[in-house]
């Protein structure tokens, strides 16, 4: 076996009477590459929840650039900057730590706790309020623009009735695996002596919301059992601090567009070749084959970390 | 041009809108990794019932073939589940 038919098609006849495929492309090969990446996808998971040093949090999202990218993009707006307020502060880590504790990410909770306990349960007794989450990004400009580039989300990070912000960066661990979670809240107190609010220099960008509590609407709220606070501090801690030592997202992205490159590359050295020779193959069509892979690359290019609701 | 050219030129044509209602959802659900995947899923789905009737209609549809479309299938499906954090 040279080391040429494994990378280009075969020169001469097989026992059909075709040529064959370099054989890195043959049935054989494609299971091995099938297997690889199930492994990969294994190892991830196994390394995330037994040795979370290696993959780590994502850790450059932080509070007062979340709410600087805010309040810069309502201010391009021409919207008030978000003032900063405490008590949406505690709700947010509230909601943080119940999603933690309760294992889901969502605006309600399985057990239908839904995001507005959260506001009064801290004492914010809101006109307006609103919702945006964030899991799995890097840095804090990123969640902003997610947030930006979704109609909804952006609906209310530009909406002009929120006066005050909140925000939560969590670190835990959720359905086994380790992440960041960004609660953004947005409120409009009842009144306007209510609340005590923090003015803040950063405050120079709002939050959004994908979930909103319209003004004068009955807000409903389910009872819990379990009061939303950090009650396993080693489940979830504030962000920013613990480095990964693999950025697993661009791993996994480098390391999958290597291979999808290399099978396009063998595919395209055979089409090119079984055109030359006017060659018919018994095998699936090159071209549509290579058509999936290239399109399948370009959508891991494009692939964003990172997710909201 | 006969028959049989026609009926390739339909089939890329269908394959091409497989590609382009996928990539139009892919993009559509960005920050919705899920919702991504499903795409993911569906498109390959569609592209290998697609590789199926291709080959079959040319009457060279074999075990072989199937297997290929398959595992082709597959790798592209998990190499999204590694990038999209879907967990298996």
């Amino acid at each position: 076996m040279s080391l040429y038919e494994q990378f280009l098609p075969h020169p001469h006849l097989y026992k059909h009477g075709h040529h064959r495929r370099a054989k890195l492309l043959h049935l054989p090969a494609l299971a091995s590459y099938l297997f690889f990446l199930l492994s990969l996808i294994f190892s991830i998971s196994f390394t995330s929840i037994h040795l979370p040093g290696i993959l780590g949090y994502a850790t450059n999202i932080n509070f007062d650039d979340l709410v600087k990218e805010t309040n810069k993009r309502r201010v391009e707006q021409g919207l008030q900057p978000l003032a900063i307020n405490s008590r949406l502060n505690a709700a947010a880590a509230s909601k943080g730590a119940y999603m933690f504790t309760h294992n889901f990410w969502a605006h309600v909770a399985p057990d239908g706790t839904t995001p507005w306990y959260f506001f009064t349960n801290a004492g914010y007794e809101y006109r307006f309020a609103g919702e945006n989450l964030a899991r799995d990004f890097n840095d804090s400009n990123s969640v902003v623009e997610a947030w930006m580039d979704s109609p909804s989300h952006r609906e209310n990070l530009l909406n002009p009735n929120y006066t005050d912000i909140g925000f939560a960066v969590v670190n835990g661990t959720l359905g086994g695996q380790e992440t960041t979670l960004v609660v953004q809240l947005f409120g409009k107190p009842l009144s306007p002596n209510y609340l005590a609010t923090v003015p803040s220099e950063a405050a120079t960008a709002e939050n959004a919301r994908s979930v909103s509590q319209p003004a004068g609407e009955k807000l409903t709220v389910t009872p819990i059992n379990n009061p939303p606070a950090l009650e396993n501090p080693a489940a979830s801690s504030p962000a920013g601090q613990i480095l990964p030592a693999v950025n697993i997202f661009n791993a996994s992205k480098g390391v999958t567009l290597a291979l999808g490159l290399f099978m396009t590359l063998l595919l395209a050295i055979d089409g090119v070749y079984a055109i030359r020779h006017r060659i018919l193959r018994l095998s699936g069509s090159t071209l549509a084959h290579l058509g999936l892979l290239a399109l399948a690359m370009i959508g891991i290019w494009y692939t964003n970390v990172g997710a909201i609701v | 041009m006969n028959s049989h050219h026609h009926l390739r030129i339909i089939h890329y044509i269908l394959l091409t809108f497989i590609f382009t209602v996928g990539s139009a959802f892919f993009l559509h659900f960005e920050y919705y990794p899920k919702y991504q995947f499903i795409t993911v899923l569906a498109t390959v789905t569609a592209y290998i019932l697609w590789g199926f009737s291709h080959h079959a209609s040319e009457r060279r549809l074999s075990w072989g073939v199937i297997t290929e479309y398959l595992l082709l299938g597959f790798v592209v499906v998990l190499m999204f589940a590694a990038v999209l954090n879907i967990r298996l």
